[in-house]
């Protein structure tokens, strides 16, 4: 045999070309088999090259479905939080029939709600809020399903607002602030957490308002591939966390954005249309009768931000009163100065016993939007 | 464009079927209109410097080739010169030097009222400049005979694999490939497809999930171990990255039927430094020996005057990377290091074949030679020459607890870092021990197919969460 094409020798820039060419004969083909124009190779092989490629990533495809079946993933029913930290958004947000007699809240969060300074998921607010929710109302029980991402942008919360309608839940709480609301548009795959991946999911994606689908390039094929395969699936569950680079730098932009004097005191037009774009997902997702929607202005620490910083954080009350005038089912809370610098582990995170607090304040304001009345009130809850 | 790009899959699926059906005089101007997209993808203006470099080096090989007047071929030869390092002074280096000049200035208390230009870089100029020059030197040299095909011309100075970041390819090597263009064999297309798939795997595999952590490590606060970790990988990193882009881009040309030089043979496995640039990035550093150390004497006078030849080389290539500081001191180092070993070698007579098998005793010099390097790239990797020294002051005067834990790099990540660099050092002594000899001869369908598909599917799982240009790119 002439050909002496070594694949491996290749690979490894072994080869010195002289040396191959001194042995690499232009290969005769038999007249029978057709060339594909000029470059060298027999129809037949071809064929059998690309059937072959064919066999490997199928076979590759139902060996990672065997694999990922048997994965035991959490899900928000029975976690507290996404035990994936920002990845695993598909799995943590599948959904389950619900029981009958039985509410669910959805809770759309950025890290906060996360609160990744402590193991122990159950001292979230939303955990904490499960909690006195069943207390309050034992004879319906309810479920709260903590969607906070650590370091959460609005896109993520428009993807998982179009995931809510599956879960069919009773209420959905915003808890968020304007630094959740970037002014700069990006391509859905820069947003760090893998809930991009629910864009590329039919069953979320048919929810999604086609100018977001537009703004967020949500069209990469290899990130649809990646979404719809367990060979993708099983990657995503394979890689690595990337814990150390990703929030401060975050939250350095952040500030340094609030900080520009020229955005100084003014409402952040991004905010309106993502905050719209998150409306339109859950209304789609929910159907003809959308659950309550209720959003609130979460704690922040003053002494984290200069004047002008905090000053324009303010601005996202009347921000989103002014986006949702006149619709019904959509209540706004301002909770930004709820607590004081002390109660605050960072700019922005409270302490656990703060989130207890927090979820106590939340509850009668929850009732309130389920149409149910508090028997305790928030002082007797908290003494 | 770049290789690891979706619209490069599209480039790519229009370029290689046309190629399939053209031949002669339109197959090369389609590759040549397809260079010039391919090139002028993210600024069409760019394309107007490639032609007048193209333009201004055909006519002057070709006048310079119609006269025996060596006046008038030494000024031919110069304006070659002046126009194109003009260029790349003006693109590449001028803010550079007005930004030295200010900084001279504001230290001796003297007002420099110039700005630097804002200029954006455009890609590949030093690769491509190189590529030009070789062709009227030569001319100029009488090694080589002026082509009359300007659409052979214009395809060597642009040829789309090669064009953005090498291998640099002499005329003599590729000019006459283009202008007698033969067609594919089945060897060339198996061998190039998966080249071209390895050179992938190499990049959005290894290169750049190392990249991630050299970056988490040079771009914030870390102690030596994680510097230390990080200088390591970066080395590896710029290997896969940059050896993965010549595999891409001799793959794409072998495809079309067109042998590109190699430009990368296991360098971490050099016995010494000499012996490294042999290895490393060949087409750049044999074209600074032909066309710059050899002009300026070479080894021919003397053992001081080699050595100084080698640091002035190794200092103007060390520039060539960027108008920078660091890659000044880069160079600088690596000159200062290989001079020292010229010095070394001839008073111990110390010989050495490339093609020499390993033996244990190497392990020592490709040791030191690893470790010599590895110095280099905390300066070509470092933001700046102060933060470069600021690290290497650091290995020497932290205390040992800096040396005992990892601070920007958690222990998962370190772990990961060091399996990419043994799996790539394991490669590294795999494949050289392999030189020279074939261990797989089969090219049959299925395994070939067989081969392909696992490399896909091994990308597909295992590339890196982000993806990142090829470092070369930037110079």
């Amino acid at each position: 045999m002439r050909n002496v094409a070594i694949i491996v020798q290749t690979i490894n820039g072994v080869v010195r070309m002289e040396h191959l060419r001194e042995n690499i004969k232009p290969i005769e083909q038999p007249s029978s088999l057709p060339n594909i124009g000029r470059l060298g190779i027999q129809s037949k092989s071809f064929v059998a090259i690309i059937g072959t490629i064919i066999v490997v990533l199928l076979a590759g495809e139902g060996i990672a479905a065997l694999i990922y079946k048997q994965i035991d993933f959490a899900d928000s029913y029975t976690t507290y939080r996404n035990p994936y930290y920002r990845r695993g958004w598909v799995e943590y947000t599948r959904p389950l029939p619900k029981p009958p007699n039985t509410r669910r809240i959805i809770i759309l969060s950025n890290s906060q709600g996360f609160l990744e300074e402590v193991l122990d998921g159950s001292l979230t607010y939303a955990a904490q809020l499960e909690q006195l929710l069943n207390e309050q109302l034992p004879d319906t029980p309810t479920e709260v399903l903590n969607w906070s991402i650590s370091g959460a942008r609005s896109p993520e919360l428009v993807l998982l607002a179009a995931r809510a309608g599956a879960h069919d839940p009773d209420l959905v709480l915003l808890v968020n602030y304007l630094g959740n609301f970037s002014e700069r548009t990006r391509e859905i795959s820069f947003y760090i957490s893998d809930a991009n991946r629910l864009g590329y999911m039919p069953e979320v994606r048919q929810y999604l308002p086609e100018a977001f689908i537009e703004l967020h390039q949500i069209n990469d094929p290899l990130a649809w591939l990646q979404a719809n395969t367990y060979l993708g699936r099983l990657t995503n569950y394979l890689e690595l966390p990337r814990y150390k680079s990703w929030s401060w730098d975050y939250t350095d932009r952040v500030l340094r954005q609030l900080d520009n004097s020229r955005h100084s005191n003014r409402w952040n037009d991004r905010a309106d249309e993502q905050l719209r774009f998150i409306y339109q997902a859950l209304s789609n997702s929910t159907g003809a009768a959308p659950p309550p929607l209720m959003i609130v202005h979460m704690p922040l620490n003053e002494a984290s931000f200069r004047p002008n910083a905090w000053e324009k954080l303010q601005t996202f009350i009347p921000g989103v009163e002014a986006v949702f005038e006149g619709v019904d089912h959509v209540s706004i809370y301002d909770a930004h100065d709820l607590f004081t610098p002390e109660r605050f582990w960072g700019w922005a995170h409270i302490r656990p016993d703060a989130h207890r607090e927090f979820a106590e304040w939340l509850l009668p304001r929850v009732l309130d939007s389920l149409g149910e009345s508090s028997s305790m009130t928030t002082s007797s809850l908290a003494s | 464009m770049i290789f690891n790009s979706p619209e490069f899959g599209i480039f790519a699926l229009i370029v290689f079927p046309v190629y399939a059906v053209l031949r002669g005089k339109p197959l090369r101007f389609w590759l040549v209109v397809m260079s010039y997209i391919f090139y002028g993808w993210a600024n069409p203006w760019y394309i107007l410097l490639l032609l007048g470099s193209t333009v201004l080096d055909f006519n002057i090989g070709k006048r310079m080739s119609r006269t025996d007047d060596a006046r008038r071929r030494k000024m031919l030869l110069a304006m070659s010169l002046i126009g194109n390092l003009g260029a790349l002074g003006i693109f590449k280096y001028s803010g550079f030097v007005i930004r030295s000049i200010n900084d001279i200035a504001a230290t001796i208390g003297v007002a420099f009222p110039v700005e630097p230009p804002d200029i954006l870089l455009p890609i590949g100029i030093s690769f491509y400049t190189f590529q030009t020059l070789s062709y009227t030197i030569d001319i100029y040299r009488g090694q080589l005979e002026p082509t009359d095909s300007f659409s052979a011309f214009a395809l060597y100075v642009a040829f789309f694999p090669q064009l953005v970041a090498g291998p640099i390819e002499r005329a003599t090597h590729l000019l006459h490939q283009l202008e007698e263009k033969q067609p594919t064999t089945t060897d060339d297309l198996i061998t190039g497809i998966t080249r071209v798939l390895w050179g992938l795997t190499k990049k959005i595999v290894f290169a750049d999930y190392l990249g991630i952590y050299v970056a988490t490590v040079y771009d914030g606060g870390a102690s030596n171990l994680d510097y230390l970790l990080a200088t390591y990988a970066f080395a590896f990193q710029i290997y896969l990255d940059f050896s993965g882009y010549s595999d891409i881009a001799i793959g794409l040309a072998r495809i079309m039927g067109i042998d590109l030089r190699e430009n990368f043979l296991w360098p971490y496995l050099s016995r010494n430094i000499s012996e490294f640039w042999q290895r490393w990035h060949i087409s750049l550093s044999t074209w600074l020996r032909d066309y710059l150390y050899i002009p300026l004497g070479g080894s021919r006078k003397g053992s001081a005057r080699t050595a100084a030849n080698v640091v002035i080389v190794m200092f103007l290539g060390g520039l060539w990377h960027g108008a920078d500081l660091k890659f000044a001191i880069w160079g600088l180092w690596l000159g200062l290091a290989l001079g020292v070993y010229h010095i070394y070698a001839l008073i111990f007579k110390k010989k050495f074949n490339l093609d020499d098998s390993l033996r244990w005793r190497d392990v020592i010099g490709i040791f030191i030679t690893l470790q010599t390097v590895m110095i280099s790239w905390v300066f070509f990797r470092a933001d700046s020459t102060t933060r470069a020294f600021n690290i290497l002051e650091n290995f020497v005067t932290r205390d040992l607890r800096n040396w005992t834990r990892l601070r920007a790099l958690n222990e998962e990540e370190a772990l990961l870092v060091v399996v990419l660099m043994v799996i790539t050092f394991g490669l590294h002594i795999f494949h050289r021990l392999q030189q020279g000899r074939a261990f797989l001869k089969w090219r049959h369908p299925v395994l070939v197919g067989a081969f392909w598909g696992g490399l896909i599917l091994f990308m597909f799982m295992f590339h890196a969460p982000t993806g990142e240009r090829f470092i070369y790119f930037q110079f």
